[in-house]
């Protein structure tokens, strides 16, 4: 059951789930590693069910999937990875009467940490980790949203897992809270799988070793930040005015316009951004099935 | 459910007790307490058909309530925890029960002692009480269908299901009524219908409190099994 150093950690291949007559995710295939692996896409895309699968709370209609080397399918296997895996939702939800260090150590209880010394200490080390000690008595509805998300990373957190799913965790938070979430993921993709569901290229360019782009359920990328950064390559120039034969054009801090897209002849190139190729790579496909 | 830590089920009563939304319960609870308290609180003189009638509104109403008490607002948090779902349903209904219970002996003992003399004696409390413990049956087995893969609010479903399923069985014919009087012949037939209908609520909400993961288990199965027959 255990995973060798090298050896992927997820890998999913045919991963098929329609929500009646919609296709979620159509076959779904992907490899992942040690590090933290970003999942970029635009809403609806399928990220949410594509973790949701891999976390093993969600059912594919077909596909193949082994997580930290068991099989998700048998009950032994479902068990075995929810005992090496923490899964922070996108939307968790917390019983409001209880304080943080009562709901994360139900969590714990449900994660199998009966004795009560362990658990408890294991509950305060993850409310430290998270940078909540200090308000480990208060009661949950009490908590800022950003804090919230702390006490749902917390309980992700028990047990240290091998395999850590974090869907979306900063959306919501301010700036500030969203740097210091970030410095807690980064701390945790240290000798650690952690496979992070977001919206925002920068964080995956300060955070993830790895990403895959999903778009309309299908895989469309996955290979490094600077991979998908080169992806434009050659296609993000720099102009004093709009460019309308662009696929996005917009006027930078500095005043000049920059514009993604096939560049005129001549024109001033830029060094493309992860956001840049990622922009290249679901625009490009949403043209592409346009005009299909 | 083999490789469970079975030493996690008595840990989790005190949490899961304090977890569930008890209000919406508490608050039907004490209608349908409220209910039977009248005969005893008036001057008002009921017959036994009468007080069985009180008595099946106080149980409709415990069970409206009770299909609230397995919504969980951390449901998502706790997806994929290594205890499974029909362990930690199995925890809510050891909480819901013995809650359920007390306050059932507490609407009886009040409709005996506020009966007239006499007939307290002769209420069917066994039948009534098949009747209420069925309809809390149904009333948690549509909220654990409602909450099958979806964090929800199952008392939203089966609180509209149940007031439905209580009017329609009003409409039933004679040969299949649900709700006779004591001094029916039918009285003994009816309330085998009112138990198939106990045992047929716990084998739903048995299995809609399995993990969703089952479908794919037995999907692979029958592939499998698919496959099998093709290549043999």
């Amino acid at each position: 059951m255990t995973v060798t150093a090298t050896g992927p950690v997820v890998r999913a291949s045919d991963l098929t789930l329609r929500y009646g007559r919609t296709l979620a995710l159509a076959d779904v295939a992907f490899t992942l590693r040690d590090g933290v692996t970003g999942l970029l896409g635009p809403n609806g895309a399928g990220k949410t069910t594509l973790l949701r699968i891999v976390a093993t709370a969600l059912v594919p209609d077909r596909g193949q999937l082994t997580v930290l080397g068991a099989d998700p399918r048998t009950e032994s296997g479902r068990l075995a990875v929810r005992r090496r895996l923490g899964y922070l939702p996108q939307d968790p939800g917390f019983h409001p009467g209880f304080s943080a260090f009562e709901f994360v150590d139900y969590v714990a209880i449900l994660k199998e940490l009966t004795n009560r010394r362990v658990r408890h200490e294991e509950v305060s080390r993850v409310l430290t980790a998270v940078g909540l000690a200090d308000q480990r008595g208060k009661k949950i509805r009490a908590l800022s949203g950003g804090m919230r998300q702390r006490v749902a990373l917390a309980a992700a957190l028990l047990g240290d897992p091998d395999l850590l799913i974090l869907d979306e965790p900063t959306v919501g938070l301010d700036p500030e809270q969203r740097l210091r979430f970030r410095e807690v993921v980064a701390e945790l993709g240290e000798g650690r799988s952690v496979l992070l569901s977001t919206h925002q290229t920068e964080e995956v360019m300060a955070l993830c070793q790895r990403v895959i782009v999903l778009d309309r359920g299908t895989v469309r990328f996955e290979g490094t930040p600077v991979d998908l950064a080169a992806l434009a390559r050659g296609r993000v120039w720099t102009s004093g005015s709009r460019a309308p034969e662009a696929l996005a054009s917009w006027r930078a801090g500095t005043g000049r316009y920059r514009h993604v897209g096939d560049p005129p002849t001549g024109a001033e190139l830029l060094e493309p951004t992860v956001e840049d190729g990622y922009l290249m790579l679901v625009d490009a496909t949403a043209d592409q099935e346009a005009y299909a | 459910m083999r490789g469970v830590s079975v030493r996690v089920v008595p840990r989790l009563f005190r949490p899961v007790a304090r977890a569930m939304p008890w209000w919406t319960f508490l608050a039907a609870a004490g209608l349908g307490l409220a209910i039977v308290t009248v005969p005893a609180a008036t001057a008002v003189t009921l017959t036994g058909e009468d007080l069985v009638g009180l008595l099946r509104v106080a149980a409709v109403c415990g069970a409206l309530g009770v299909g609230f008490l397995l919504d969980d607002p951390a449901a998502r948090s706790i997806a994929t925890v290594p205890t499974p779902r029909p362990v930690r349903y199995a925890a809510r209904a050891g909480v819901i029960l013995p809650a359920a219970a007390v306050w059932w002996a507490l609407v009886l003992a009040v409709t005996v002692a506020g009966a007239e003399d006499g007939i307290g004696a002769t209420l069917p409390l066994g039948g009534v009480t098949v009747e209420a413990a069925a309809l809390g049956g149904v009333a948690l087995a549509v909220a654990a269908v409602r909450l099958r893969g979806r964090p929800d609010s199952g008392g939203l479903l089966a609180f509209p299901v149940l007031l439905g399923l209580v009017m329609a069985a009003r409409l039933l014919p004679d040969r299949m009524a649900l709700f006779v009087p004591p001094d029916d012949t039918e009285w003994a037939r009816t309330h085998e219908r009112w138990a198939v209908l106990l045992v047929v609520a716990v084998a739903v909400s048995t299995w809609a409190s399995q993990e969703p993961a089952r479908r794919w288990t037995a999907v692979a199965r029958r592939r499998r099994s698919l496959v099998g027959h093709r290549r043999s």
